[in-house]
């Protein structure tokens, strides 16, 4: 498929959940990249070509929405769609995220059906 | 409402590890005092009189905890106690890795986000649909301390033979 995914999530585990998935749901990606915040998302961001982003919503030092926030302030990176990956629901949460840029939201645990649900439209 | 809560606890903590890890969870239907017994020993060395308590079935660090606070619409707190085998073969079931191999960072994690997870499992079940609610970050408890309070409802349940426990307390409608 030649493309790269960058997964969002300060949880290791989430990390190798979500890679697992993706590849279970027959998604062939030349990389997958990680990061453990918003911040250094940004930073892989700014280094690498990414076609799409999974991240979580709860996390320290930069949580999800303010890294949308951030990322949609950045002329280079503002049209990199993200899938927002959470535990919480709710069109306040989820509404602010997709004001901010997310173009979709999957409720956590995280499973081969909603890759395909959620995201293989997306590619 | 107490059986909905019950079979919905048990619901979200059972979708997670099987999601997660492709192992079933079940109630464990034993006796309460011998399923108990395999979480003591679990004091810190700097609590008093502790020490591993060397009963061949728990010692001192066989238990491992995480919390996590509900802040809205409900105020409210959940708890999830693992026994350590059954942590690393949790991490060893979702990262592909000999058990051996299981950091302890790793297992922190594990217990972590299984929390997490089935606690927004949990919400979500419980509450309208697209209710929003609010979760805290789990908070990992190394020395897998006694809780003073009593939970409103605790749950023992077992995976792969392995105890684990979930305890909850706040104003949900008993």
């Amino acid at each position: 498929m030649g493309k790269t995914v960058l997964i969002v999530d300060d949880s290791s585990t989430m990390r190798k959940i979500v890679t697992r998935c993706l590849r279970q749901a027959g998604l062939e990606f030349d990389q997958i990249l990680e990061a453990g915040d918003g911040q250094v998302a940004l930073q892989v961001l700014a280094e690498n070509k990414v076609d799409l982003v999974l991240s979580d919503i709860n996390m320290p030092n930069m949580d999800g929405l303010t890294f949308l926030k951030e990322k949609a302030n950045n002329a280079d990176l503002k049209s990199i769609p993200v899938v927002m990956i959470s535990t919480e629901s709710g069109d306040d949460i989820i509404g602010e995220a997709k004001a901010h840029g997310a173009v979709g939201s999957i409720k956590k645990p995280f499973t081969p059906d909603m890759v395909n649900q959620v995201i293989r439209p997306l590619l | 409402m107490i059986e909905r809560i019950d079979e919905l606890m048990l619901q979200a903590v059972a979708d997670t590890l099987e999601n997660m890890a492709f192992m079933e969870v079940l109630r464990d239907n034993g006796p309460v005092a011998e399923f108990d017994r395999q979480f003591q020993g679990k004091e810190s060395p700097g609590e008093s009189g502790a020490g591993g308590d060397g009963d061949g079935t728990g010692s001192a660090g066989n238990c491992m905890a995480a919390d996590l606070l509900i802040h809205d619409p409900i105020q409210g707190e959940l708890r999830l106690e693992m026994s350590k085998p059954l942590v690393m073969k949790v991490a060893a079931a979702v990262f592909g890795i000999p058990e051996d191999d299981v950091s302890e960072q790793t297992m922190v994690d594990i217990v972590s986000e299984i929390l997490n997870t089935f606690a927004g499992r949990f919400m979500n079940a419980i509450l309208q649909e697209d209710q929003a609610f609010q979760l805290g970050l789990p908070e990992f408890d190394q020395f897998c301390r006694e809780k003073h309070d009593q939970p409103k409802k605790l749950w023992r349940l077992r995976m792969d033979g392995e105890p684990l426990r979930v305890l909850l307390w706040g104003d949900f409608k008993l």
